[in-house]
């Protein structure tokens, strides 16, 4: 009996571990997402799914790259600060790439390098999956593809400057954290575009 | 239920002491695991397991309509309601092994199911790796805990999951130290299990899951060097056979022998890889010098893997015969040489394909000497598996390929014809 009792004092201090984990993963996006700072991404979604986690969109970002001037080398792999600035348009890109915390604010990323070479630095941006309920998610990218070709034809015909709508998505920052909270295609949210 | 009562009288009236009336109980408990309880462990684990994994599934859905406080709360029920049965069972149920694996199981899956919504919500970044790290971290306690075996081979299964997909399946091919030092943590039990259950269904799966994961994820410590690999795999293998080779493997039947099909079938796999030139080729271009190879991770590897398998084949010299050596001990030692050999030419291909045919006709021999069918074959297939590898080998004449196929096959029909006769005339 006072084995047992061992035992189920043993269990209890596991299954409160077992509950902290998820709730302490809680606790970190919702502070992220309360008190971090909001910046749009410009971004392509596709349409991918994981066995455990469901049906989600892949997004994929171009504005992950910036020139180098020093003779710094960077391995890939390496970890690194990467820090934010808006561009005239309003939409995020990399200002200042570290490989200690710098004094930049809190606005930083913490990421690996993707690649680099001819002095251009490409690292990951790990905000890459926005899940979703799993017979939207290849909706939401039929429905984005859909909407560059419209508007490549539009630009087209106008013979003016490039029309496409913003398609972008929307990150908190937080000292190094990031919570990715929503997909804009052409302007609207994309759950609001599937309803 | 009766037999206890009798007993808690016997002890009251003074017939047996508490020592006696433990040990009378212990033996009712043990001979109460006739295969129908057997059954039940096994329909629970399955029943558990199907449950758990059909709600991860159901939360897979992503329910859009649900907001985020309603999907935090539901991310702890499944939880919470494992953490129940867990706890009853160890209230309850302490002796029920069925209760105990199908709570653990339903637990496992339910953390599963618990972290992944919590993933979908906040879209969490990162690959499945992380996520399965600490799926199996907040699982582990379960196996010691509740003593659930079944729970450690899917903890074995998770972090073999989690080593490939970390090195093998992603581009920025990560580190799997942190793999060994989970591996390890699972021996405690594995070494209950062989102490307390050696002949149960759990140690024999636990058998096979255990160096298959070893195998699987040796390969992923290669920094660069990936040709001296070949060696580390050698000695793996060898020290598997000759862990095959202890007491109590050897004494079973061959199937139950994990270590040793393993270690066998994989030496046979590498040394057909190695029977073809490209290999000695690109080790030849490499141009290693050998003290440049002192230096490498993968010669500490097999250096400590050779020293294991070393210790272990004294051992069986000093208790066996020369001759009970077995064709596939032995492999280990030799190929360290070849490779230096084949650092400055590629006369080990030669070496390696005679090596094949050797180990092939040993293995035959043994076969028939112990009238054992599947060890026979077994060195017909590795026989058969060389002459087919040197099918595709352009530089051979067609004449003598065919000739070498018809006495293969031919080799196959006598083999086993002479030994049903043999067998037949030893029955009559």
């Amino acid at each position: 009996m006072k084995n047992n009792s061992i035992l189920l004092s043993v269990f209890v201090l596991i299954a409160l571990v077992q509950l902290y984990v998820p709730a302490k993963m809680i606790k970190d996006h919702e502070n992220v997402l309360k008190n971090g700072i909001e910046m749009k991404f410009r971004t392509a979604p596709v349409d991918p799914s994981d066995p455990f986690r469901g049906k989600y969109i892949t997004l994929r970002y171009s504005d992950n790259t910036i020139k180098l001037n020093e003779e710094e080398e960077w391995v890939r792999g390496e970890e690194v600060f990467v820090y934010f600035e808006n561009d005239d348009e309003g939409f995020a890109k990399i200002k200042l790439v570290s490989k200690v915390e710098s004094e930049e604010g809190k606005n930083y990323l913490k990421t690996k390098v993707s690649s680099f070479s001819q002095n251009r630095l490409s690292v990951d941006f790990p905000f890459d999956r926005f899940y979703m309920e799993e017979t939207k998610a290849s909706e939401a990218e039929k429905l984005y593809n859909e909407s560059q070709i419209i508007r490549a034809n539009e630009s087209h015909l106008n013979q003016s400057a490039d029309k496409r709508l913003p398609t972008y998505a929307l990150v908190n920052i937080l000292k190094g954290r990031v919570v990715l909270h929503n997909v804009i295609i052409g302007g609207v949210p994309v759950l609001e575009l599937i309803d | 239920m009766s037999v206890h009562k009798d007993i808690t009288e016997l002890l009251a009236s003074g017939i047996i002491n508490a020592e006696t009336a433990e040990r009378i109980d212990e033996f009712y408990q043990k001979k109460a695991q006739t295969p129908n309880n057997r059954l039940f462990v096994i329909f629970g684990i399955l029943g558990a397991a199907l449950v758990g994994l059909g709600i991860i599934l159901i939360l897979a859905h992503n329910w859009d309509e649900f907001t985020r406080l309603t999907k935090t709360i539901i991310a702890f029920i499944p939880l919470i309601a494992g953490q129940v049965f867990c706890g009853y069972s160890i209230l309850k149920k302490q002796r029920s092994v069925s209760w105990k694996e199908s709570s653990s199981t339903f637990l496992f899956f339910a953390i599963g199911a618990s972290i992944s919504l919590i993933s979908q919500i906040y879209n969490i970044p990162g690959d499945l790796s992380s996520f399965v790290l600490s799926w199996m971290l907040l699982a582990l306690p379960l196996v010691y805990v509740m003593r659930s075996s079944f729970v450690s081979l899917m903890y074995i299964a998770g972090i073999s999951y989690y080593a490939c997909n970390i090195h093998y399946f992603s581009y920025l091919a990560g580190s799997t130290h942190y793999y060994w030092l989970l591996v390890l943590l699972i021996f405690p039990h594995y070494y209950r299990l062989y102490k307390e259950e050696p002949n149960s269904n759990f140690m024999f799966f636990h058998n096979w899951f255990i160096p298959m994961s070893v195998v699987i994820v040796l390969g992923s410590l290669s920094n660069g060097k990936g040709e001296m690999m070949t060696m580390a795999y050698f000695s793996l293998f060898g020290l598997f056979y000759l862990v095959g080779e202890f007491n109590f493997f050897a004494g079973q039947i061959l199937i139950r022998n994990s270590f040793k099909i393993i270690a066998a079938v994989g030496t046979i796999i590498l040394l057909l890889a190695l029977s073809f030139n490209s290999f000695w080729n690109e080790l030849l271009e490499e141009n290693y010098q050998l003290g440049e190879l002192f230096h490498t991770t993968e010669f500490w590897i097999s250096f400590v893997l050779t020293i294991l398998a070393f210790v272990l084949f004294i051992r069986f010299l000093r208790d066996k015969r020369i001759d009970q050596v077995k064709p596939f001990m032995p492999i280990f030692i030799i190929y360290p040489f070849l490779f230096v050999v084949g650092c400055y030419s590629s006369i080990p291909v030669v070496m390696v394909n005679l090596l094949i045919f050797v180990i092939g006709l040993l293995t035959i021999r043994e076969g028939a000497r112990h009238k054992h069918f599947g060890i026979l074959n077994f060195g017909l297939l590795i026989i058969s598996a060389l002459v087919v590898c040197r099918f595709f080998d352009t530089n051979i004449s067609f004449v003598l390929r065919g000739i070498l196929f018809v006495c293969v096959g031919l080799g196959f029909f006598m083999s086993n014809y002479w030994m049903i006769n043999k067998r037949r005339r030893n029955e009559k």
